[in-house]
C-alpha cells in the first residue's frame, strides 16, 4: 500500500512518529483539564497509526484510526463532557502517593531496557506484511494446518454485545422512578445533578431492580437503547 | 525493510507504557485512570507490531492479529468502563478517585 | 484347692453391696436398711475368719505353706508374672489377727456409727479396708503386695475423712494420703531395684526372692550400692505406712477419724504392714547390714518421739496415737537387729492392746458426746464400769506390768536388743536397749497419766453430759472385752525368759529362721561380734524381764505422784509451749524445707511462667496477627491508586522474576 522507504526516510519518519507520540503522552501527564488529556491520547494514537504504517501493518494501522481513535475516544470525550466536568480545581493533579506512583514507570523502562541490551532484536527477512489479504486469510481459514482465529472472532462480537448490554444496564435510569417524578422532571432521562439528601438507591441496586422489573433482556435493551441515546 | 530498528520500536513501545502507568497510577481523576490504561493498551499494540517484524512467516502474522483483538476488547472496555463512571459519579458526584475508597467495605 | 481367694472376696463383696446400697440410698434422708448393712458387713469379715482359719487347719500339722495359687497372668516381667495368693505361717499369723480383730471392730462400728446418716458407706469402706489388707498379707509377689498396699492407704484417706463436711478431716486425710504415697514411691523403687539386682533369675514373688537371697548368688550381693538402695526404699515404704520418724505426722493426725477406724486401721492392722513386709523380706534385709542398723536408729527415735509427744498432750486420741507411733518404733528397732520373730510378735499383742485401748477409748468418747479432751474427764470408773475393766486390762499390757502381753513382747525387744551383735564396731544394740528401756519408762507414766486422767481422778466432767453418761451398747462392749482379754492371753504365746514357752517362736521359724540365722553370719565379719546364739541367754533374759517390771512399776509410781489430782488446768485450749513445738515441730520443718519451696516454686510457674512468658507469648503472637491483619485490611481498604499500583507492581515483580535468565547474562 504504502511506497518502500529508503534507510534514512524510515528512521526520520520513525523519529517523527515517536517523538509525537511522546509529547502527546507527556501532556496526558500534566493536562489538567480532562478535555486536553483526551486530545493529547487522540494524538497518541494518531502517531502510533502512522508507525504501524511504516510497520508494514497497514490494515491495524487504518483500524487504529477508524476504530480507536475514532470511536473510543469520541465516546470518552463525550462522556466527559455529558458529565460536564471542566477544569478539576479541586483535586490535586499529583500528591503524595503518586510518587509511588512513578516508581514503576521506572522498572518497567528498566527492565525492557536491559532486556533488550541483552538480547536484541534483528529484523527477520521473511516477515509479511501486514496487508488484509494475509490477515483475513490467517484469520477465516479453518483446517488442519491451521485452525485460524475464527472462534475468537466471533467470541470477540459476543463480547462486544455483552459489553454494549451492560453498559446500557448500568448507565440507565430507573424506568419505575422517572415515571413518577411528579416535579416535572424531563422525563427523558436527563442528568441531574445528583442530590445528596435525595433518597437515591445505589445504581447497581437500581440496574438489578430493573433487570427484575423489566424481564427479558430483549425488552430491557429495547427500552434501555432508547434511554441511552436520549441520555447522551 | 530494515530501515526501522526494532530494539527502537520495542524502547518506544515501553515508554510509552511507562508513561501510561504513570498517568493511571498516579492521577487523582478518574478518566485520567481510564485514558492511562487505553495509553498502555497502545503500547502493547505498537510492541506487537514491532514484533511481527522480527518473525517469519506465520509467526510474524500474530504480531498483526493481535492488535486487532486488543482494538476490540479495549472498545468493549472502554465503553464498559465510562458506564460504571456514569454510574459513580451519580452517586457522589465526584471526580476523585480517592473518594471512593469508602465503597470498599 | 483351698479357696483362698475367698479371703479376699467375701470383704469385697460386703463393700460392693454396700456401697451400692450407699449409692443407691444418697437422695434418701434416712437411708438404707441399718439392720441389713450391718449384718452384711459383719458378716463378711467373720466368714473370712472362719476361711482363714480353716485355712490354717491345712497348715498346722505338716506343710508349713498351702500351694501357691496363681489365679491369672497379670505382669509380662521376667518369666510372667500371675496374681497369685500364697498362705503361709506368717499370713496366716498376720490374716488370724487381721480377720479376728477386724471381725470385732466391724461388730464395735455397728455399734458406734450407727446413729450416722453414712452409716452404710462407712461399713462399705472398712469391708474394702479389710479385703485391701487381706490381699496385702495373701499376695505371693511384691506387686500383690502393692495392690493391697495402695488400697489400704486409699481406704486409710476415705475413712480419715469421713465426716468430710468438716475440712479440718480432709486436710488431715490428704495428708494421710500424701504421706502415704511418698512412702509408696520408696516401695515402688525398691521393688525395681531388688529386681535390678535379681539379674537374670530376677522375679518379684517371695518364693523366688527367697529362694534367690538364701543361695549364694543372693548372698553375694551382700552390701552391693543395689541391693543396700533396695533396702533402704523399701524401709522408705514400712516408715510411710507405718508412721516412722520422717513420715510419721500423718498418724496424729488420722485421729480425725470415727474411733473405730483408729482402732482398725491405725493400730492393728495398716500400721503394721510396714513390719509385716520386712518380715516378708526379711532375706533381703540382712544383706544390708547399715539399712538395718539405720532401721534401729530410726525405730528408737521414733520410739522416744512418740513417747513424749504422748506425755504431753490433751486429747486422749492423740495420746493413743503417739503412743502407736512410739510401738511401731519398738517394732521396728527389733526388725533392725534382725529379730523378725520378735517384731511380729510385738505387732500382735499390741493389735490386742492397742485396739482394746482404742475401743474403750471410743466407748469413753460416746458416753461423754463425744467429749476428747482429759481435762473434761474423771472418775469414771463406776460410770462405764465395763469399759473400765477393758481399759485396765490394755493398760495393764501396754505399761509392761508382769505376764500381760506387752510385757512379754517388749522383754524380748529388749533381750534381743541387748544381745544384738555389734555394728561397724559400735554396741548400738546395748545403747538402743537402755533408750528403749527408758521410752518404755515414759511409756508407763504417759499410759498410766492417762488412766489418772479418764478414770482414777476427781471427775471434771461438767454436770449435764455426766447425767448423759452411760455405759456403751453390748455391741460396744462386748468386742472391748474379748480384745482385753485377748490382750491379756496372748501373752502366753511367748514368754523369753522361759524358754519352753515358745509358740509363737516356733510358728514363724520356717519363714525367718534363715534371715534370723543369717544376722549372726553376716555380722560376724565384725571382729568384735559376740556369736552367742541369742536364744539361751537365760540370766539375760530374767534380768531384762526385773528391768522391764521395775520400770513399769516405777513409771506407774511417778504417774500416781504427778497425775492423781487430775490435770491443773481444766479448760481446753490449744497446746502451747513445748508441746506445741515437740507435736508440730516435725510438721514446721517440714513446711520450712518441702512446703515452702514447692510453693515458690509453684508461684513461679504459675507467674512467671504461666502468666508472663507463655501468656505474654500467646498473646503476643496473636497480637503481632492481628497487627499484621490489620495492616492488610489497611492495604485492601486503601484508596483507588494505591490498589492499582500495586497490582501493577506485582505484575512487574513476576515479568522481572521470568526474565531473571535473560538479565543474568552479561550485557
Amino acid at each position: 500500500m504504502f511506497p518502500d522507504l529508503n534507510q534514512s526516510l524510515g528512521t526520520i519518519y520513525f523519529g517523527l512518529f515517536a517523538v509525537i507520540a511522546l509529547l502527546c503522552g507527556a501532556g496526558l501527564l500534566v493536562a489538567r483539564h480532562p478535555i486536553k488529556g483526551a486530545i493529547c491520547l487522540i494524538g497518541v494514537m494518531l502517531s502510533l497509526s502512522g508507525l504501524y504504517a511504516i510497520l508494514h501493518s497497514p490494515f491495524i494501522a487504518v483500524l487504529q484510526v477508524l476504530v480507536y481513535a475514532g470511536a473510543i475516544m469520541m465516546l470518552l470525550v463525550f462522556v466527559i463532557m455529558v458529565l460536564n466536568q471542566g477544569e478539576d480545581h479541586a483535586v490535586p493533579r499529583f500528591d503524595r502517593s503518586s510518587v509511588l506512583a512513578l516508581v514503576l514507570p521506572v522498572l518497567v523502562g528498566a527492565l525492557v531496557v536491559a532486556t533488550l541490551k541483552r538480547v536484541p532484536l534483528v529484523n527477520d527477512a521473511g516477515a509479511t506484511r501486514g496487508t488484509i489479504q494475509r490477515i483475513s486469510e490467517a484469520m477465516f481459514t479453518v483446517g488442519p494446518a491451521s485452525p485460524g482465529y475464527y472462534l475468537l472472532f466471533e467470541i470477540g462480537g459476543l463480547l462486544l454485545l455483552a459489553a454494549l448490554v451492560s453498559a446500557v444496564l448500568l448507565a440507565k435510569r430507573s424506568l419505575d422512578r422517572r415515571a413518577e417524578e411528579p416535579d416535572g422532571t424531563p422525563a427523558n432521562g436527563a442528568m441531574p445533578h445528583a442530590h445528596p439528601g435525595h433518597a437515591d438507591r445505589g445504581p447497581a441496586v437500581v440496574s438489578l431492580h430493573d433487570q427484575a422489573a423489566a424481564g427479558s433482556t430483549t425488552v430491557t435493551a429495547a427500552g434501555a437503547v432508547d434511554v441511552s441515546t436520549r441520555a447522551h | 525493510m530494515n530501515a526501522i530498528d526494532p530494539n527502537h520500536v520495542q524502547i518506544l513501545a515501553a515508554l510509552l507504557f511507562a508513561l501510561g502507568l504513570a498517568v493511571a497510577a498516579s492521577r487523582r481523576n478518574i478518566f485520567f485512570l481510564l485514558m492511562g490504561v487505553e495509553l498502555m493498551l497502545n503500547a502493547v499494540n505498537l510492541s506487537f507490531v514491532g514484533f511481527s517484524r522480527t518473525f517469519a512467516g506465520s509467526g510474524s502474522l500474530v504480531g498483526h492479529l493481535s492488535p486487532l483483538f486488543i482494538i476490540a476488547i479495549a472498545a468493549a472496555e472502554a465503553c464498559v468502563g465510562l458506564a460504571i463512571v456514569i454510574c459513580i459519579v451519580r452517586n457522589r458526584d465526584s471526580l476523585d478517585s480517592d473518594a471512593y475508597a469508602e465503597m470498599k467495605e | 484347692m483351698y479357696p483362698l481367694w475367698l479371703i479376699p472376696v467375701l470383704p469385697l463383696v460386703g463393700f460392693i453391696v454396700n456401697g451400692l446400697l450407699s449409692l443407691g440410698s444418697a437422695g434418701s434422708k434416712r437411708g438404707p436398711s441399718r439392720g441389713f448393712v450391718a449384718a452384711l458387713a459383719v458378716a463378711m469379715p467373720l466368714l473370712a475368719f472362719l476361711v482363714t482359719i480353716g485355712a490354717t487347719a491345712h497348715i498346722w500339722n505338716g506343710p508349713t505353706t498351702l500351694p501357691i495359687q496363681t489365679y491369672w497372668e497379670w505382669l509380662p516381667i521376667g518369666k510372667g508374672l500371675g496374681f497369685g495368693l500364697q498362705f503361709d505361717r506368717l499370713t496366716a499369723l498376720m490374716l488370724l489377727f487381721i480377720t479376728g480383730i477386724g471381725t470385732l471392730i466391724h461388730l464395735y462400728s455397728v455399734g458406734y456409727m450407727r446413729e450416722d446418716r453414712g452409716f452404710a458407706r462407712f461399713m462399705a469402706y472398712l469391708n474394702l479396708f479389710m479385703a485391701s489388707m487381706i490381699i496385702l498379707v495373701l499376695g505371693d509377689s511384691l506387686p500383690v503386695t502393692f495392690l493391697g498396699w495402695e488400697g489400704v492407704g486409699l481406704c486409710s484417706y476415705l475413712l480419715i475423712g469421713f465426716w468430710h463436711q468438716d475440712h479440718a478431716n480432709n486436710d488431715a486425710a490428704r495428708k494421710a494420703f500424701v504421706i502415704n504415697r511418698i512412702g509408696d514411691l520408696g516401695f515402688l523403687l525398691g521393688a525395681f531395684c531388688l529386681y535390678l539386682a535379681m539379674g537374670k533369675d530376677a522375679s518379684l514373688r517371695y518364693v523366688d526372692i527367697a529362694d534367690f537371697f538364701q543361695g549364694d548368688a543372693g548372698k553375694a550381693l551382700a552390701s552391693t550400692p543395689l541391693i543396700v538402695a533396695a533396702c533402704a526404699l523399701l524401709f522408705l515404704g514400712c516408715t510411710g505406712k507405718s508412721a516412722q520418724l520422717p513420715l510419721l505426722t500423718w498418724l496424729p493426725d488420722a485421729m480425725a477419724g470415727p474411733t473405730p477406724v483408729s482402732a482398725l486401721i491405725h493400730a492393728a492392722t495398716m500400721v503394721t504392714s510396714g513390719v509385716y513386709l520386712a518380715a516378708r523380706l526379711s532375706d533381703v534385709f540382712v544383706l544390708a547390714p547399715a539399712v538395718m542398723t539405720a532401721i534401729t536408729l530410726i525405730g528408737c527415735a521414733t520410739a522416744v518421739y512418740g513417747a513424749i509427744a504422748g506425755l504431753v498432750q490433751w486429747d486422749i486420741k492423740k495420746v493413743l496415737a503417739y503412743s502407736t507411733v512410739s510401738q511401731l518404733g519398738f517394732m521396728f528397732m527389733a526388725v533392725g537387729v534382725g529379730a523378725f520373730d520378735v517384731a511380729l510378735y510385738h505387732v500382735f499383742t499390741h493389735a490386742f492392746f492397742k485396739a482394746t485401748l482404742f475401743l474403750g477409748a471410743g466407748s469413753v468418747i460416746h458416753a461423754l458426746h463425744h467429749e476428747q479432751d482429759l481435762r473434761r474427764m474423771g472418775g469414771l470408773t463406776k460410770v462405764l464400769p465395763l469399759t473400765y475393766s477393758s481399759m485396765v486390762f490394755g493398760w495393764f499390757a501396754i505399761i509392761g506390768m508382769p505376764l500381760g502381753s506387752g510385757f512379754m513382747s517388749k522383754d524380748l525387744i529388749l533381750e534381743r536388743l541387748w544381745a544384738a551383735p555389734d555394728m561397724f564396731g559400735v554396741q548400738v544394740g546395748k545403747l538402743v536397749c537402755v533408750v528403749a528401756l527408758i521410752t518404755a519408762l515414759l511409756t508407763a507414766i504417759y499410759m498410766s497419766r492417762l488412766m489418772y486422767y479418764v478414770f482414777w481422778s476427781p471427775s471434771r466432767v461438767p454436770a449435764e453430759v455426766k447425767a448423759h453418761a452411760h455405759e456403751a451398747p453390748f455391741v460396744m462392749s462386748a468386742p472391748v472385752l474379748l480384745l482385753s482379754f485377748g490382750s491379756m492371753v496372748a501373752g502366753a504365746m511367748w514368754f523369753g525368759a522361759v524358754p519352753q514357752i515358745n509358740a509363737f517362736e516356733l510358728w514363724l521359724r520356717p519363714v525367718v529362721e534363715h534371715a534370723q540365722g543369717a544376722t549372726a553370719l553376716v555380722a560376724s565379719a565384725d571382729p568384735h561380734a559376740a556369736a552367742a546364739e541369742p536364744h539361751d541367754h537365760s540370766a539375760l533374759a530374767w534380768a531384762i524381764a526385773g528391768c522391764s517390771i521395775a520400770v513399769a512399776f516405777f513409771g506407774w509410781l511417778i504417774a500416781h505422784l504427778l497425775f492423781r489430782r487430775g490435770p491443773k488446768e481444766s479448760e481446753p485450749r490449744p497446746l502451747s509451749g513445748f508441746a506445741a513445738a515437740w507435736t508440730s515441730g516435725l510438721d514446721r520443718i517440714y513446711d520450712l524445707v518441702i512446703a515452702k519451696p514447692l510453693a515458690a516454686l509453684a508461684w513461679i510457674v504459675a507467674r512467671v511462667i504461666d502468666q508472663a512468658l507463655l501468656t505474654g507469648v500467646l498473646r503476643g503472637i496473636g497480637e503481632v496477627s492481628g497487627f499484621l491483619g490489620e495492616g492488610y485490611v489497611a492495604l485492601q481498604r486503601s484508596r483507588l491508586r494505591i490498589s492499582v499500583t500495586l497490582s501493577l507492581l506485582g505484575a512487574v515483580v513476576v515479568v522481572a522474576y521470568l526474565l531473571m535468565p535473560v538479565l543474568s547474562k552479561a550485557a
